[in-house]
């Protein structure tokens, strides 16, 4: 069975899958997306990158300079994509656990409220 | 934010891919790019571009020639889009312990057997403690407290190391352990200048191989042939021992001998851990963490 992600390397799947980007976009995107809960910095994102990359599910998609800058872009890779579905259907299961837990409670507390 | 996600993965084997540094190669660049850039593409510097890059020295150069550009380039944009003109602290530590990070390869979760050297080292340093320098009722030429020997400090470095890693404190187990290789080579140096009653020079061999071992957190073959070497260099330092144990136990004769075996199982440590980390380096020229040319062994 696959370890669930870390919230950091979740969230940079998911910023790729909607195509290629560069590390400083990335850290934009993972902000926006987790709705400011997660707060990557440089060294971090490097990290996460380094290690997805070293799992096969990031792949590093050209550098180029801009304003004299250097920019390396990445792109999910298949492998990628699929762990990325897998760990969306695992939230998806938890939340539906626990959705399903959450009612039965407001039902008990309903039962009781009329009893 | 969980302190693992700063840990760098290991080096690992690699092997060249002709395939991929001809597709990289032949890749058509998005529009809108002014230049295709490698590794060693040139990025604006300026004084916090310099800044930058003195903080990237804490990273292994092999990474650095690979990364360093990408990684400037980054740092320079946060820095531009938060408007400052100078690194934050909270980037310094960061960067620090990053570097540190990718530089001893941190152990990760699932890798506790790369605590093996640690766990030997404070095993060691608790049996030396109690059973070889415990003499709270003699004084001896060099003993610190009720220790015959002032080696108790190395003992609670590595016993300290050891904690700290339980504690996936990564870089300040490395630090410790390191430090504690530095702590026993000088005492036996002084121990061997002022004819103290040790630490002989197999016990200094020991600690210091264990130590390097344990700080530079060796994995697979490397740490095999770490303990391999260090096993050796005891044993040819207990061999030396007895050799000229007729010429005095302080001898100038014996200090050198060991001084020499210290050396050597010093420079071959570091050959070794150098050789294991980059396999692929000498065979190709390049780093293996160029993802471009080299692709992993899975």
């Amino acid at each position: 069975m696959t370890s669930s992600l870390r919230e950091p390397s979740f969230w940079v799947l998911t910023a790729l899958a909607a195509g290629r980007n560069h590390g400083y976009a990335l850290l934009e995107e993972t902000g926006v997306l987790s709705a400011g809960r997660v707060d990557l910095k440089v060294p971090t994102l490097y990290a996460a990158l380094d290690r997805l990359r070293e799992q096969g599910l990031v792949a590093l998609d050209g550098d180029e300079v801009r304003d004299g800058r250097l920019r390396r872009y990445f792109r999910l890779t298949d492998a990628g994509a699929a762990r990325l579905s897998e760990e969306i259907e695992r939230l998806e299961a938890n939340a539906r656990a626990a959705r399903a837990r959450l009612r039965l409670r407001s039902a008990a507390s309903a039962r009781e409220a009329l009893a | 934010m969980n302190p693992e996600d700063v840990a760098l993965p290991p080096h690992r084997s690699v092997s060249i891919s002709l395939e991929s540094l001809e597709s990289a190669a032949a890749r058509p660049r998005r529009p809108g790019a002014v230049t295709s850039g490698g590794p060693a593409a040139s990025v604006e510097n300026g004084p916090l571009g310099a800044e930058y890059r003195k903080l990237l020295r804490w990273y292994p150069r092999e990474w650095r020639r690979v990364n360093e550009g990408a990684m400037l380039g980054i740092l320079l944009d946060v820095a531009d889009g938060e408007g400052r003109t100078a690194p934050t602290h909270e980037e310094v530590t960061r960067l620090m312990r990053a570097g540190l990070a990718q530089r001893f390869g941190l152990p990760r979760r699932g890798e506790r057997l790369t605590l093996l050297p640690l766990s030997a080292g404070a095993a060691l340093s608790v049996f030396y403690a109690m059973f070889i320098i415990w003499a709270p009722d003699t004084r001896y030429a060099g003993s610190l407290g009720p220790f015959s020997n002032p080696s108790i400090v190395t003992c609670a470095l590595l016993v300290s190391a050891f904690c700290a890693a339980l504690s996936l404190r990564g870089t300040a187990a490395s630090t410790l352990a390191l430090t504690a290789v530095g702590a026993e080579i000088a005492i036996g140096i002084l121990s061997a200048v002022n004819g103290w009653q040790g630490p002989g020079g197999s016990a200094v061999v020991l600690f210091a191989g264990i130590g390097i071992l344990a700080g530079s957190f060796r994995r697979g073959s490397s740490l095999v042939i770490g303990c391999l070497i260090v096993i050796a260099a005891t044993a040819t330092t207990v061999i030396v021992g007895w050799a000229t144990a007729g010429l005095g136990q302080f001898s100038m004769v014996s200090a050198s001998a060991s001084a020499l075996v210290i050396l050597l199982v010093l420079v071959a440590a570091g050959l070794s851990v150098r050789r294991m980390r980059r396999p692929a380096t000498r065979e190709a020229g390049v780093s293996s963490h160029d993802p471009l040319l080299l692709r992993s062994k899975r």
